[in-house]
């Protein structure tokens, strides 16, 4: 059973490469044989300038054709695809419990609490959430009052994070809002990985 | 406060310590029994750490366990899957986890790392040794996609046809109208 709809909409005017199905463009529906589960990530305009995940950069080593479609078309997952992302989730929350149980000091990301506010409104995996999250890490943990600032934000945030997620309005203005503030942390992010780079 | 009560406190208190030694204890079985035997005994550095790297390349990483041994830092990747081998996708995130803990760390990484594949249903896992990329071949391979995503690059279509007839996209993709590789 399908359990979505290919989004025709975000689809950008650029021609499609000649390698493609033109025949079978976007606009066709999905075979019901193939349900699918469409997540939004429409490729933003500056893509090439967001920072690349290892994992997608992984998927260049399983089919290329595929980077092209999800960047272009948003991701899509059949079911049995988000059962195993599902069961490999929980196995890595195992793999991190027993690190921690090893180790008991140890400092993970996994521990730290999520961008709540860029996750509600470009999602958890957004280049624009990666780009403030290395802000919190690479410039405003650096000091006390940045530190001050990340411990003010996280007890402030969650409602405020509920409250966007209820209402797209809400997002909307608040993307537009922190357009801005992603632009500034963006550049000073780079400057502080040059100068890190720059002193070994 | 009564007898009872201390006994029912103290019955409690040893209750949950014991469960937290089992806890511990299954943890460090579990965690040495994925180890091969160069792994045994080194202390884990990084678990689910996200690392940011902007030059030459921007990539973020995050490591799954990192381990501190004579060599550097051994990274480890688990995978949850059937057919318990590593494939290149893997060697590939390895090798951008290496580039982007070396950058942003300052950490020296041993090119042999490790997949821990996991079985779905039975949970056994098997560790796998895999030899890295260097950094100028993943940087090659972000450029290209980046090409690939732009339009200005073939792309080529998996080598491994049975995962195309599950794809989300065979429609669009059509791979059985297409040669073999192109």
């Amino acid at each position: 059973m399908r359990r979505g709809r290919p989004n025709p909409s975000p689809i950008s005017s650029s021609p499609l490469p000649l390698w493609t199905s033109r025949a079978h463009s976007i606009h066709r529906e999905v075979p019901a044989h193939t349900p699918v589960r469409i997540r939004l990530k429409r490729s933003p305009p500056n893509a090439a300038d967001r920072p690349v995940r290892a994992s997608d950069l992984a998927q260049m080593g399983v089919c290329e054709r595929l980077v092209y479609f999800e960047n272009r078309y948003g991701r899509r997952a059949t079911n049995a695809q988000d059962a195993a992302a599902r069961r490999g989730n929980a196995a890595h929350e195992e793999f991190l419990r027993d690190a921690r149980r090893c180790e008991p000091g140890l400092r993970t990301s996994g521990a730290k609490p999520w961008c709540w506010i860029a996750s509600a409104v470009y999602g958890p995996t957004a280049g624009e959430t990666m780009v403030l999250r290395a802000f919190r890490d690479l410039v405003l943990r650096q000091s006390s009052s940045g530190r001050a600032a990340i411990a003010l934000y996280y007890r402030s945030a969650p409602p405020i994070a509920r409250a966007l997620a209820r209402s797209s309005a809400a997002r909307s203005l608040a993307r537009a809002i922190l357009a801005p503030v992603v632009a500034v942390a963006d550049r000073l992010v780079r400057k502080q990985a040059l100068l890190r780079t720059r002193h070994g | 406060m009564d007898s009872v009560t201390v006994g029912l406190f103290l019955l409690i208190a040893g209750a949950v310590l014991y469960l937290r030694a089992r806890h511990r204890l299954r943890s460090a079985e579990r965690e040495d029994a994925w180890r091969p035997p160069e792994l045994r005994g080194a202390p884990i550095v990084y678990a689910e750490k996200q690392f940011f790297a902007s030059l030459p390349i921007r990539l973020v990483a995050r490591v799954d366990r990192g381990l501190r041994t004579g060599r550097g830092i051994v990274l480890a990747e688990l995978k949850t899957r059937s057919p318990e081998r590593p494939y290149m996708s893997d060697v590939i995130e390895l090798s951008a986890q290496k580039l982007a803990l070396e950058e942003s760390a300052g950490e020296v990484v041993s090119r042999t790392a490790y997949v821990v594949t996991q079985h779905p249903t039975t949970g056994t896992r098997r560790t796998h040794p895999v030899r890295l990329l260097n950094t100028a071949e993943v940087i090659a391979l972000a450029r290209r996609r980046e090409r690939i995503i732009a339009g200005t690059e073939r792309a080529r279509i998996a080598w491994n046809r049975s995962l195309c007839r599950p794809c989300a996209f065979f429609e669009q993709c059509r791979p059985d109208r297409t040669a073999h590789g192109e």
